[in-house]
């Protein structure tokens, strides 16, 4: 098994499948920003796009401008297999942990 | 308010160019400018606004910030060397410095080059590293001399330069430090081709 991933990295990938083709920066930060309930900086977000990329997790694609952002690209990513099953991968490690655990009752 | 006359600081903007690599330069800076656009200025005074955009392209800028740091480290060592333990030869100390100087601008020039693929930015990324450094510099000066001042250590300023000199060499040393950046930037951009954006 690879590396498993970190919660942001899982957000973030998550992200990229429920935004199936329009998943592009800023509409991944607003996506993670509201799952995690909390405000997210684009430069996070941003960072972890380009590891996740590096890893071989996501690939991307440059789409066009528009006048809102100044006629700059935008970059939309989509997820490969790899990512798949890393996220797959962290799903069922956090799963193993939890299997079993019953909290006590002054816990719970 | 039509989005598109709603503008962050333009400084800013070109600022966050230069520290993106050359690939993420125009998309990055794009969704930067799209949420503020549509999503943050609409909500907040122009003030706020811009003042959450400066956040965001300072996260960009981390990097700048850690050599600044080194930099002043660099500055105020010498600083407080010379004037904690006096000497009458300088010679060494300033050897010292000099070539640790030196050789930081040109790692910073070169490797900011090389993150960005772009001589532009490791340029930009030393003039900026140096500038933050001489803001630090004077702060941590004025600190050290406001709270361990005596006839002692203002003999030991004088001795070496004057305290004139403490606040005046990092503004002065802004330009020619700038150029050894570029030089670094220049070698750095001679080991790596250009990539297409």
């Amino acid at each position: 098994m690879a590396a498993l991933l970190g919660v942001f990295e899982q957000a973030v990938l998550l992200a990229v499948i429920r935004l199936e083709g329009e998943a592009y920066g800023r509409a991944i930060l607003n996506e993670v920003q509201e799952r995690l309930q909390r405000p997210v900086s684009v430069g996070a977000v941003q960072a972890t796009l380009s590891r996740l990329e590096r890893k071989g997790l996501l690939k991307s694609s440059l789409g066009s401008g528009t006048e809102i952002r100044a006629g700059r690209p935008r970059r939309f990513y989509r997820i490969g297999p790899a990512g798949q099953r890393a996220l797959t991968d962290a799903r069922e490690a956090v799963n193993t942990l939890w299997r079993g655990f019953r909290p006590r009752k002054e816990y719970a | 308010m039509n989005p598109q006359s709603m503008n962050p600081p333009q400084w800013a903007d070109a600022w966050l160019r230069f520290l993106l690599p050359l690939r993420d330069r125009d998309t990055v800076s794009g969704d930067l400018m799209e949420e503020y656009r549509e999503n943050i200025r609409p909500k907040r005074s122009q003030l706020a606004a811009d003042a959450w955009y400066l956040g965001q392209v300072g996260r960009f800028a981390w990097r700048i910030g850690l050599w600044a740091l080194a930099l002043a480290a660099l500055y105020v060592g010498r600083v407080a060397y010379d004037w904690f333990v006096p000497t009458s030869n300088f010679a060494p100390r300033a050897e010292v410095t000099t070539l640790t100087m030196v050789s930081t601008l040109l790692v910073i020039g070169a490797s900011s080059t090389l993150r960005t693929q772009s001589v532009r930015s490791g340029i930009v990324s030393t003039a900026s590293a140096l500038t933050l450094a001489a803001a630090i510099d004077a702060v941590a000066c004025a600190f050290i001399y406001w709270n361990w001042r005596n006839p002692e250590l203002i003999a030991a300023i004088r001795a070496s330069g004057g305290l004139q000199e403490v606040f005046t060499l990092p503004i002065i040393v802004i330009v020619p430090g700038t150029l050894i950046g570029s030089i670094g930037a220049l070698i750095a951009s001679m080991r790596r081709p250009r990539q297409a954006a």
